[in-house]
């Protein structure tokens, strides 16, 4: 099921109304019994991979959880017998022994997500290497991608590394555990939620609260709106734009980078919306995934406001606990004797480029996502190695620095940058993004924009007014949210405004949504009617 | 608390008085375009019955005038036909037809044996958005739906037509609740001449079996008729493209024996009916034109008064009211369009 | 108590209603994107899944007519001004909408179109008699065996056999194990 179908909303509405009509102490095994719907329709197989990974997970925490307390009672027994050697001695020999539970955790619910997800990515790149060298070649494997497995396993693994860590306590109910994993708001894009986090509102009793779920229901409308009217519309001049490299290479590039910016942020943003509004009608609270991006004025301020959630599991799951690791540490020690200060700062390049990598095949088993990945983690570094020319810089200009007008070239500077990194998403391979990206400096051809080309895309002038009109009040909703989201602002001033602004988004989506035989991508510019 | 009910209230009303008015102003009018979109509505403004209703596709609502079987018969008549009609609407709409009327005859074009399966959502919409809202339009939606098509959007149009907020025009203000009527009991009048020349023959097909569906359908239509006393008329009217095959005239002549149904096959008949396609077609032998249709529909009714199915209603009310209504208007019609056409080809 | 019936029964209506109108609106109204920062499906955004071709592939069943090779999809303008005017022309209007579907007749072969936009595009070639020959060597009269040799295994049965290749059909229809139709036809 779709977020944007009828299905879905019938789903939802059904599952609202019988989740304020039973008693509240079953409301959390409905969500349950409808998280498994829910995936259930995206194919029952789907239901073994998540179940595995449910059950796997809830047993090794709870064996880890049941470790660490018999550990504990047996060292506070056992602790004045103990010599400070031997206390720090047995304390490493816990917790590596609790460890191993855990690795062996990962590497099955790892080592799922990589057959499924990897396997003909690396199948493919050997065959190729093969092939050079004029071998045979390997067969591939043709498994389809159970749904929303990159976010269920690393949301699990998040939670056993909570366990572990003694951060939370693990979940005793099996039931609730497997809720956890399968909550169905979230199970499509994320976000990828901390078991302390959501776990709070998750299992709780949950009565009628009309401002709570209005807001839901508001926020859910709102990301239907980015979705259908703005995303789905650009999507179409988007897949004539890539489907035809050649043809469309220069100012052609840069409108690409442009629209996949805009196309995949209120995708991406407005499928959050609907997240995260499903779950507050439903009284669950979760953590935002996005801080208005676009605004971020480096690189490295934009990824702690974009898919935020992802960003911290990989930094506080990956970077940190590697930037701890012995190797690491003795590189650094290595490095820093060796290359002095700069040297001091190798092992933190080294570590970022690491998780920049694991990032980028995250999204995607391609060399593009993996190169995408590593100009992230080379931007950054590159950016810090810059930091005390900037200082100079600075220095030189010191009323340029915290003026408008800087701070604006400055998340111009941001977005463009991530712009054109970010198309290494939609074109077919590197080499061909790189040519592409090449050719906006060789082949400039600025007529393009204004001598009708861009009629041509597939959708007509109304199109392009109505998803400029829409991304303009992204825009503004943006900017004038900043203190306090216009919503909550509409109903201050008077219910009826929030009200109206409800009924009129949802007739623009009905009017102005991309859906329906009428866009059939085929049928589309050849519309009869 | 009571305040918020009443804003809540309020709003909603406003939303679906809303829905309603863009369902109505989205939806296609067929009032200067492709008027064959508005056939199948026209019939729910007939004021009294029919002896006679015809049930089928273009072949039906092209070539029939149900004016000249009143004038010259005194026989009441209707063209439920409609473009590209499969046979599974054609049934529906012979059922629906029957909940408002119990006509003597009923005529169904076979052409439409042909095809086993749904075909094209354009077509299904002409032929179905016109139909209330009503148990037969349902299963006809949902016989007629293909693949990529929803239910849901057939209940509410909107949902199909919201795509045409980029081209509404005048017209669908002006005829945003009533329609124009475009047609003369069902029969789309055309006078333009264009001569059949170099009509190709058909192409050999692997099969020329009709569906299983389709003879099913045609199964429930016969049935149906016999359960209401309404005797079952099969026609392939005389359109020499689309290619009827003698494989196929072969299994409805034995279908029709079989049931005890006439069949007429109009293209054995050109010469009795005095058809002359080089001035009776409009579009080279795919529909008749008007003088054409007159040729026609004078040798039926010459027909069903002889089989005895039908009994001369001139002078008996309330028909001749409605009818003498009907004529002056197909008259005014038919002058209208010659002396366009005449303005448009005068060497013709 | 009365609300939770209440809202009991208007679940259980559209729990009804989800299943009765499966196959329900905005299915495909994503477009093809993906959702992009979880972009894990292929590719993210405006992805390359490919475009409608206007031509069929190049490595498609092509037909030749005196050194003219006609294939499906292609501009009929292209092939009218290689094979010169055909010896009878017929156009059918389709019913209700605009647009005509024209035959072509030429010695030995048929070609009908569709209309696309303001052109005629290729939508069949029919062979109608044993002057004209496929490429690969068929023609009216050959055997269900001369078509093994020239094609290879097929599609279908002993009264119609298919081969395709990349957005074209070709059709043999056979009588008594000799063919007596040859057609190519969009796939």
């Amino acid at each position: 099921m779709s977020f944007a179908s009828t299905q879905f909303l019938a789903f939802l509405a059904a599952l609202f109304l019988l989740y304020y009509a039973i008693p509240r102490r079953h409301q959390w095994k409905l969500l349950l019994a409808g998280s498994l719907f829910f995936y259930w329709f995206a194919g029952w197989w789907c239901l073994i991979y998540i179940g595995v990974t449910a059950l796997t997970t809830y047993a090794a925490a709870r064996k880890v959880e049941d470790m660490a307390q018999a550990q504990d009672a047996w060292f506070q027994v056992h602790r004045p017998e103990l010599s400070k050697e031997e206390r720090k001695d047995w304390k490493a020999r816990a917790k590596s022994a609790r460890f191993r539970w855990v690795l062996a955790c990962l590497l099955v619910n790892f080592g799922i997500l990589a057959v499924v997800k990897y396997t003909n990515f690396v199948v493919g790149n050997l065959n190729a290497a093969l092939s050079a060298f004029g071998g045979g070649q390997l067969p591939g494997f043709s498994i389809v991608l159970p749904m929303g497995i990159s976010f269920y396993t690393f949301q699990s693994m998040g939670y056993l590394f909570d366990v572990y860590r003694k951060k939370c306590p693990a979940e005793r109910n099996l039931g609730k555990f497997a809720l956890f994993v399968t909550f169905f708001p979230q199970l499509i894009q994320g976000p990828i939620s901390r078991f302390g986090d959501l776990s709070a509102t998750l299992y709780a009793e949950h009565s009628w609260n009309t401002r709570q779920i209005a807001m839901g229901v508001e926020r859910v409308i709102w990301g239907l709106a980015k979705k259908l009217i703005i995303a789905d519309r650009l999507a179409i001049p988007l897949r004539a734009l890539v489907a035809d490299p050649d043809r469309y290479q220069g100012v052609y590039v840069l409108a690409v980078i442009f629209l996949y910016a805009i196309q995949l942020y209120a995708d991406f943003t407005g499928g959050i919306d609907i997240t995260i509004g499903v779950a507050q009608m439903l009284g669950v609270k979760v953590a935002e995934n996005f801080q208005r991006p676009f605004f971020s004025k480096n690189v490295a301020e934009y990824w702690r406001r974009w898919h935020i959630t992802m960003g911290t599991w990989f930094r506080d799951y990956l970077f940190y606990p590697m930037s701890v690791s012995k190797p690491i540490l003795d590189l650094h020690q290595k490095c820093r004797n060796r290359f002095g200060p700069f040297g001091k700062r190798i092992s933190v390049h080294v570590c970022s480029l690491i998780l920049w990598f694991a990032t980028g095949i995250w999204h995607g088993a391609s060399w593009n996502f993996i190169v995408w990945g590593m100009l992230n983690g080379v931007v950054i570094i590159i950016s810090e190695e810059c930091e005390p020319l900037y200082t100079r810089f600075h220095a030189r200009f010191p009323r340029l620095k915290g003026s408008r007008g800087w701070d604006l070239v400055q998340v111009l500077r941001t977005f463009w940058l991530m712009g054109a990194i970010r198309v290494l998403d939609v074109y077919r391979d590197v080499p061909l993004t790189f040519r592409q990206l090449g050719s906006v400096v060789a082949g400039f051809r600025p007529q393009v924009l204004w001598d009708g080309s861009f009629l041509e895309l597939g959708i007509s002038l109304g199109d392009w007014l109505v998803a400029a009109v829409g991304a303009l009040s992204l825009l503004a909703c943006s900017l004038l949210g900043r203190r306090e989201p216009v919503r909550e602002r509409l109903l201050r001033h008077s219910p009826h405004l929030a009200w109206g602004g409800c009924l009129l988004l949802i007739l623009c989506i009905l009017i102005f949504g991309v859906y329906g035989i009428g866009f059939d991508a085929s049928q589309f510019i050849y519309n009869q009617f | 608390m009571k305040k918020h009910i009443w804003t809540a209230v309020f709003w909603c009303a406003l939303g679906v008085t809303a829905l309603v008015l863009l369902n109505a102003l989205f939806m296609p009018k067929y009032m200067s375009d492709i008027p064959e979109g508005a056939l199948i509505a026209e019939y729910y403004r007939e004021e009294a019955g029919h002896d006679v209703v015809f049930i089928g596709d273009c072949e039906v609502y092209e070539n029939f005038s149900p004016d000249l079987l009143w004038r010259e018969y005194g026989i009441p008549s209707y063209i439920r036909g409609s473009a590209q009609q499969l046979i599974w609407q054609s049934y529906y709409l012979m059922e629906e037809t029957l909940k408002y009327e119990t006509p003597k005859v009923m005529v169904f074009n076979v052409l439409s044996m042909k095809y086993g399966e749904p075909q094209s959502e354009a077509y299904n919409r002409l032929n179905l958005d016109g139909m209330r809202l009503s148990r037969q339009k349902l299963a006809a939606v949902r016989a007629s739906m293909t693949e990529e098509e929803s239910f849901l959007s057939y209940l509410f149009p909107l949902l199909r037509y919201h795509t045409r907020w980029n081209e509404l025009s005048g017209e669908d203000v002006s005829y945003l609740f009533h329609r124009d009527i475009v047609s003369d009991s069902g029969y789309l009048m055309n006078v333009e001449v264009r001569p059949a020349e170099n009509v190709p023959q058909g192409k050999p097909l692997p099969s020329y079996e009709f569906a299983p569906v389709c003879w099913d359908y045609l199964d429930k239509m016969a049935d149906l008729c016999q359960s209401r006393g309404v005797q079952l008329v099969l026609i392939k009217a005389p359109s020499l493209y689309p290619w009827w095959y003698d494989q196929w005239e072969e299994q409805i002549e034995d279908y029709a024996a079989q049931k005890g149904l006439p069949y007429l096959n109009f293209l054995e008949y050109t010469d009795e009916l005095g058809l002359d396609f080089s001035a009776d077609t409009y579009d080279s032998g795919l529909h008749l034109n008007l003088y054409g249709a007159e040729k026609l529909s004078r040798w039926f009714g010459a027909w069903l008064t002889e089989q005895g199915l039908v009994e001369d209603r001139r002078g008996q009310e309330p028909y001749t009211g409605i009818w003498n209504e009907k004529s002056a208007a197909y008259a005014a019609r038919k002058e209208r369009l010659e002396a366009e056409w005449r303005r448009e080809n005068p060497a013709k | 108590m009365k609300r939770n019936l209440f809202c009991a029964l208007l679940a259980l209506a559209l729990t009804l209603s989800l299943a009765a109108c499966g196959g329900g609106d905005g299915n495909r109204s994503s477009a093809g994107s993906s959702t992009g920062g979880s972009a894990s499906q292929s590719n993210g955004g405006g992805t390359s899944s490919s475009q409608q071709q206007p031509n069929a592939g190049p490595d498609s069943y092509v037909f030749q007519a005196g050194g003219t090779s006609v294939s499906i999809d292609q501009d009929m303008s292209e092939v009218l001004a290689a094979l010169g005017e055909p010896q009878s022309y017929f156009e059918a209007e389709s019913c209700a909408f605009e647009g005509l579907d024209k035959t072509y007749t030429y010695s030995g072969f048929v070609i009908t179109t569709r209309p696309d936009g303001e052109k005629d595009f290729v939508n069949s070639i029919l062979l109608t008699d044993d002057s004209a020959t496929t490429p690969e060597g068929i023609y009216i009269g050959s055997s269900a065996d001369d078509i093994k040799a020239a094609y290879g295994e097929g599609e279908g049965t002993d009264a119609l056999m298919t081969y395709t290749r990349n957005g074209t059909a070709l059709n043999f229809i056979l009588d008594n194990g000799k063919v007596f139709s040859i057609e190519y036809l969009p796939e």
